[in-house]
């Protein structure tokens, strides 16, 4: 238990030190995120386009 | 050189990017994961700083990535703005937002290890003021790709401002030696070799590896929606133009 | 002549022109304001200037050995700053930051007083380039290869 204890005290400079690793870890996990979602929606509207426009070439085709 | 052509083909590049993205995530995990077990359980406190001296392990990798993501910035810019090549301003407009959140980092932690060490949060030397504008270059840069809406201006417009503040590189590099600072000097990559003793360093090592793998990873990412940004557009102007 | 390059070349020489007066341009700026991007006059280049008494400005360099000096009122410490060419007595009355330490850097801001003594109001430590385990430093001391301080 000591041992744990003394570890998360960081000799005193807990609140410096943790909050620092913290920020870091918030900063880097929620562009991750950020740029993984968007590159899912993108890829999305893409397919849908993709076949719009298939549907849309078709229909234009056959009309006249 | 031929191969460099290929490799600049967006497509080209889609497809060798999706084989990279796998190792350098799983590089990403383990790299970071070792280094921050190094770092907080294995690697000894300073002997001046005590255990303040652990935020090296974020601070240092964030900080020299802010720079090296804004050279990428730079250099992508010049060949797409000289070859005239869409995939350079692509890297550039996808590595944008992660120099800036790297800078963030690096100015953030900087303070958290500023205020127990030195007694103050901020100081307005010429490292830490080099490095905030730094930051409003990427916020600039960034702001410019959103403001302009045709979209070959806005990469011209953001090119300029990616090779123009490239000028800032040196000086946070050098500025800690051109003039006097709160800030210390280089410790890593100096003539006499790193004043850091080995057991610090090398967890700094493996952290600084397993940020570059992550950016390697999210760069990928973000290219990867660039390019499927560009065929969306594509296909919008070719219905367009059919009605 | 410049037209008779390919476009390739010409925009490749316009960026490298462009980046070349920019650069230089900055660079004589920056010359130019040398001494207002410094953030702190040292003991040596203050002998040099003449410095009102009572104007504020920030002076660096290294506590010297054996000069920290407590005052009996708790609160105030008397140190003397130097480069190891000139020195000059200082004064401050405050907490001081973790790594004031004799022998460490040091920013101290404030003014000279009429007795050329620098009266500290804030005290910024500096710390120095070195990172090595407490065992590491302790051992190179007693061996007596210790090159800082």
């Amino acid at each position: 238990m000591n041992e744990i204890y003394i570890f998360f005290g960081m000799g005193g400079y807990a609140l410096y030190v943790w909050s620092s690793f913290g920020f870091t870890l918030i900063i880097m996990l929620s562009l991750l995120v950020k740029s993984y979602k968007n590159n899912k929606y993108n890829l999305k509207t893409y397919e849908e386009l993709k076949s719009y426009s298939k549907r849309f070439k078709e229909n234009n085709v056959k009309k006249p | 050189m031929k191969k460099l052509h290929k490799l600049a083909n967006p497509g080209k590049f889609y497809r060798l990017s999706e084989k990279i993205l796998p190792w350098s995530n799983l590089l990403a995990i383990s790299l970071c994961g070792l280094g921050l077990y190094l770092g907080l359980f294995v690697a000894p406190p300073d002997y001046q700083q005590g255990e303040t001296v652990r935020i090296i392990y974020v601070h240092v990798p964030a900080a020299t990535l802010a720079s090296l993501v804004y050279a990428i910035m730079a250099i992508t810019s010049a060949i797409s703005f000289i070859w005239k090549n869409p995939l350079g301003s692509f890297i550039a407009k996808a590595a944008a937002p992660i120099g800036a959140a790297f800078t963030i980092i690096a100015i953030i932690t900087g303070a958290l290890w500023g205020k127990p060490t030195w007694g103050t949060w901020w100081i307005w030397d010429a490292r830490l003021t080099s490095v905030l504008i730094l930051f409003f270059l990427y916020l600039g840069y960034i702001g410019v790709w959103q403001i302009f809406e045709d979209q070959n201006k806005a990469a011209k417009a953001a090119a300029i401002i990616a090779l123009v503040g490239a000028i800032n590189l040196p000086i946070i590099k050098f500025s800690v030696d051109w003039w006097n600072t709160l800030h210390q000097g280089a410790s890593i990559i100096r003539l006499d070799g790193p004043s850091i003793h080995s057991d610090i360093l090398i967890p700094l090592i493996f952290m600084w590896l397993g940020f570059i793998s992550y950016l390697i990873s999210v760069l990928i990412i973000r290219i990867q929606s660039e390019i499927t940004l560009q065929k969306i557009r594509a296909i919008q102007i070719m219905i367009s133009e059919q009605k | 002549m410049l037209r008779n390059l390919k476009p390739k070349r010409r925009r490749l020489l316009f960026l490298l022109s462009g980046i070349f007066i920019l650069g230089i341009s900055l660079g004589l700026a920056l010359l130019a304001l040398n001494e207002q991007v410094d953030l702190f006059l040292t003991p040596t280049s203050l002998s040099k200037k003449t410095i009102e008494v009572n104007k504020r400005f920030k002076l660096g360099g290294l506590v010297k050995k054996n000069s920290i000096r407590r005052l009996e009122d708790g609160i105030t410490t008397l140190f003397i700053i130097t480069d190891n060419n000139m020195s000059i007595a200082a004064e401050f009355k405050g907490v001081l930051p973790n790594l004031f330490r004799e022998g460490q850097g040091v920013v101290a801001e404030g003014k000279l007083n009429p007795q050329k003594i620098f009266i500290a109001s804030k005290i910024f430590a500096k710390h120095d380039e070195n990172y090595l385990p407490p065992e590491i430093a302790d051992a190179i001391k007693k061996e007596g290869q210790w090159k800082g301080e």
